[in-house]
């Protein structure tokens, strides 16, 4: 009997419904490189209603919302940092990943507490018959991968390590040269899952994810007469954590559900240590500020089936969140002080259900989601209704409408950041609870089976937004704080192709978003007029013993609105008499800085261009990736800042050449 | 940039610290702009209101740019100023004079030449009820001739500092202040004064020109600043922003963002602050051997 070969068109991106959109490892396998790693936050920005913010981060700043508004979720477990390394690398590992979710509108009833978007990362299971391991080595960081069965068909595990290797390199090397002084990077993280299967219709696992960075100076020194040696740290940095318990299984055969336990948490650190040596004194120092967060929370979720073409779902979720915004740790040799200004705490509770109906060509879903908000001083209940209606004009084209509304109960608390900071959040105060209100229309054509097509336009209006002139006195007596609105509206393309050996999309948002405070509109600081992305790759040799493969990205959009010292006025100096400061002379001048952006900066472009060679091993594949980042070395700033009455640009990726190999075995 | 939209309006810029230790004074200057180009200079001739708890202190044209009464401000007491001048919006603002926090002092050493075992030691802190004011202290050396120059590394080990300016020193200077110093000021927020029992730090001079080394030092002054709201964030916003300069494009920058100083003067520039200040002296060691 001939085997019957089924082809179906391999898309990169799956747009599964208005406003959301899937990726998974297949199609991940052809996405854009960045330094020679393909990353599921960098291929997510090339989407259109997407921005990344300033070059290099791993933000996702969704259709007027800031990053703070998009809710990541690791195993339907809630993250609240995606960036290593500034946001060159976010914390998913694509070895661990299975696909991913992003909604922009559309949001199912089952997702709250963010205003803008969801990321929902899944995370793959084991393999319960074979074993599968990986080892890569990138510019600056080296992964391994391993996957397989612990007992057969029963229990599997997936590990993956990832770690940076220069500041390893660096240390090694301030060792042996006897001394040192320089700014190095480091972070890791691990992700571990372990998955039983119980039965065909139930399964128990257990996830974890522990990550760690730390962006840090050192001196080091030795003096081999007197014998002496000292070494001094001195940097930033974050821990961000994750575990949870998950069970999923049929009670019966129409009815499916899910349950989790699980803990997150992310720390914030700036510390100092430092050792001095010698032959009769051994000193030891550190001391470290930090804020923490902590959560404990459990969901339970349920499908029932109750005809072919209706399904009802329905759950809960609960969690406790604590805060600690400033905590300080002092050791001086044996003498150590622990303090912490007290905590900040929030219970959240949801409740939602939502059911799907079909009717001939028409689909709709409509849902509820009612949450309890307390964070020990006030109490908000929200409630928030979410429509979704599909048809189909005919075979080939798909109209869809939505209809959201959103609350968030928690937030980072700065406004004028742009660049790299750890997020610090914060519970709502008062009777401040942010919501947004959002209406979206699409349509999608499928015209052609290697070519597709879809536009979607939305109005969004915000509430209750916070624009925080004073972050300590926020925090300690709920003042120096303004609430306002937004309102974000665009029009989003995508436009996706792929045919043997050829794949490509181009993504185009026409956008306008803004902030009103105080009786004054601005342009929100990631506003965009035009946001253009491209990803084309072309396999130049594809056979059995080898494929080589060129692809090319670009993204281009308008200049964002920035905050730049504009005059400059008399000022009352600082405590102190001017010779305290040698460096910092002109203390008597105050650098004046707008509460709302003053300037837009240059238009952003960069275009990358990757080769990868991949070939057959005797057990495995080796592949080798090597990239040209920002191809046309052109200076898009990341940071401008006002020195010596110029206006100065800092660059944070030039024409950057980059190798990665990755070995499966 | 290839945008800007950088259009200030022309407006008063208003500077007065008021403390009860000294007259009253107010820096006015305008805001003026000269086809792209924005300047400030003197204001003369601008009609003043200054008011104490409502009482009218001045309301008159002035004919200089720097206001200048002989009235020392009352700790408690509430002042207001409102400058017109040409056709600028009028500028106001409020402030209040804060009572002054007190504590007791004493200062210990080792050996007299051996700065690093020199101690200040403040306890016993009396903070006036109903304050939302910030501590400050700053620390100098002086001669009897009047001659002053800071300390420019305070050197503590307490949780209570505010770390906007705290480094890590090259090593420990003594085992009670330990090895992190702050520069030039110690700045304990509103929240942590009431917490706090008692500091305990070394100052010390780290000269950069030669010709700022201080002959014949007789004292070392503590200056506690009793700062109002107004004051307290101006001066941590105007230091983040002196201190948040890129090192000339290196990878510092990721860190920066971009600073605004606080400002109190409704329609216009600048700051109208209350603050407190006690000063405390202890004799410099005198040489035993």
């Amino acid at each position: 009997m001939n085997e019957v070969v089924f082809s179906a068109r391999r898309k990169n991106i799956d747009s599964r419904g208005l406003g959301n959109m899937r990726i998974n490892m297949e199609q991940l396998k052809i996405s854009p490189l960045f330094l020679g790693e393909r990353d599921i936050i960098k291929t997510l920005q090339f989407l259109p209603g997407v921005s990344a913010g300033m070059e290099g981060s791993s933000q996702l700043n969704i259709r007027g919302g800031t990053n703070d508004q998009t809710l990541y979720l690791l195993d339907d477990v809630p993250v609240y940092n995606q960036s290593h390394t500034f946001g060159l690398f976010s914390i998913f590992n694509t070895d661990a990943i299975k696909s991913v979710d992003l909604y922009k509108g559309g949001i199912p009833t089952q997702y709250g507490d963010k205003l803008s978007g969801v990321v929902s990362v899944a995370l793959k299971d084991g393999d319960f018959k074979q074993y599968h391991n990986s080892l890569s080595l990138g510019l600056l960081a080296g992964t391994f991968a391993s996957e397989g069965p612990i007992i057969r068909d029963h229990l599997s595990y997936v590990f993956t390590g990832r770690r940076s290797f220069v500041d390893l390199l660096y240390k090694g090397f301030t060792t042996i040269s006897g001394g040192q002084s320089g700014a190095m990077i480091a972070f890791y993280d691990i992700n571990a899952k372990m998955t039983w299967k119980m039965n065909s219709a139930n399964l128990l696992s257990w996830q974890l994810y522990s990550g760690y960075d730390d962006i840090y100076g050192m001196n080091t020194g030795r003096d081999r007469i007197r014998n002496e040696r000292y070494f001094e740290k001195f940097g930033y940095g974050w821990k961000t954590f994750m575990t949870a318990l998950r069970y999923s299984g049929n009670l019966t055969s129409s009815l499916q559900f899910i349950a989790n336990l699980y803990h997150t948490s992310l720390t914030n650190f700036n510390r100092v240590t430092g050792k001095f040596i010698a032959p009769d004194i051994e000193y030891k120092k550190e001391n470290v500020e930090s804020s923490l967060m902590n959560e404990m929370g459990g969901k339970i979720a349920f499908e029932q089936k109750t005809g072919t073409n209706n399904s009802f779902f329905y759950g809960m979720e609960g969690a406790n969140q604590i805060f600690v915004p400033d905590c300080v740790y002092k050791r001086e040799n044996s003498s150590e002080i622990l303090y912490n200004s007290g905590q900040l705490r929030l219970f959240k509770l949801s409740a939602y259900l939502y059911d799907e109906y079909r009717y001939k060509h028409w689909f709709a879903s409509l849902g509820l989601r009612a949450s309890l908000y307390d964070n020990w001083k006030k109490k908000k209940i929200s409630v928030e209704p979410r429509v979704k209606i599909n048809t189909f004009l005919g075979e080939k084209n798909k109209l869809m409408l939505a209809y959201d509304r959103m609350h968030q109960p928690i937030h980072t608390v700065y406004e004028m950041n742009y660049n790299f900071q750890a997020d610090y959040w914060v519970p709502f105060q008062e009777e401040i609870l942010p919501s947004a209100n959002q209406a979206s229309v699409g349509w999608k054509n499928f015209t052609n089976s290697n070519l597709s097509f879809s536009i979607e336009a939305y109005y969004k209006t915000m509430k209750n937004l916070l624009l925080i002139k004073n972050q300590e006195n926020y925090i300690d007596f709920h003042t120096d704080y303004e609430t306002g609105k937004g309102k974000s509206m665009g029009f989003e393309c995508l436009l996706e192709y792929s045919r043997e050996r050829f794949t490509g999309w181009i993504s185009y948002t026409l956008s306008k978003s803004d902030r009103r405070f105080e009786d004054r509109t601005y342009p929100f600081k990631y506003d965009a007029t035009h946001s253009f992305s491209t990803f084309v790759s072309y396999k130049l040799i594809h056979n059995e013993k080898t494929t080589h493969t060129f692809s090319l990205n670009s993204q281009a959009n308008t200049g964002y609105p920035y905050y730049v010292p504009e005059i400059s006025y008399p000022g009352l100096g600082l405590p102190t008499l001017s010779n305290a400061y040698p460096g910092n002379s002109n203390i008597y001048s105050v650098d004046y800085i707008p509460q709302y952006p003053n300037v837009r900066i240059r238009n952003f472009f960069r275009l990358d261009a990757n080769y990868t060679l991949e070939r057959p091993c005797k057990k495995g594949t080796l592949s080798w990736q090597f990239s040209l980042l920002n191809f046309t070395n052109r200076k898009n700033p990341y940071a401008i800042y006002k020195k010596d009455d110029k206006y100065k640009a800092f660059v944070l990726i030039p024409l950057f050449p980059s190798v990665a190999v990755k070995r499966f075995f | 940039m290839e945008q800007s939209s950088i259009n200030e309006a022309e407006r008063l810029v208003i500077n007065s610290f008021l403390t009860p230790s000294k007259p009253i004074r107010v820096d006015l200057y305008k805001l003026q702009k000269d086809q792209n180009n924005y300047s400030c200079v003197g204001v003369v001739g601008a009609h003043i209101i200054l008011k104490e708890n409502e009482t009218t202190l001045y309301d008159d044209i002035y004919s200089d740019s720097i206001f200048t009464l002989n009235y020392f401000p009352v700790a408690g007491a509430a002042y207001s100023i409102e400058v017109s001048y040409e056709d600028l919006a009028s500028a106001k603002a409020t402030t209040n004079i804060p009572k002054a926090i007190r504590c007791t002092g004493e200062f210990t050493y080792g050996k007299y030449w051996d700065i690093r075992s020199f101690l200040i030691k403040l306890n016993d802190f009396i903070v006036p009820p109903d304050n939302r004011a910030s501590l400050w202290i700053t620390a100098y050396q002086e001669t009897d001739d009047g001659e002053t120059v800071q300390y420019n590394e305070i050197y503590i080990n307490n949780v209570f500092i505010d770390k906007t300016n705290s480094y890590g020193g090259m090593g420990t200077v003594n085992d009670i202040a330990g090895s992190i110093y702050y520069e030039s000021f110690l700045r304990i927020k509103n929240t942590n004064i009431h917490k706090m029992d008692e500091l305990i730090f070394t100052p010390v001079k780290v000269c950069y020109f030669e010709e700022e080394f201080l002959l014949n030092q007789e004292k070392i002054k503590v200056k506690l600043i009793t700062a109002g709201p107004e004051y307290d964030q101006y001066s941590k916003n105007l230091y983040e922003q002196k201190n948040r300069i890129i090192h000339e494009e290196d990878i510092s920058s990721v860190f920066y963002q971009p600073c605004p100083v606080y400002c109190n003067i409704e329609n216009g520039l600048g700051l109208f602050a209350g603050m407190n200040e006690v000063d405390y002296y202890f004799d410099y060691p005198v040489k035993t051997e």
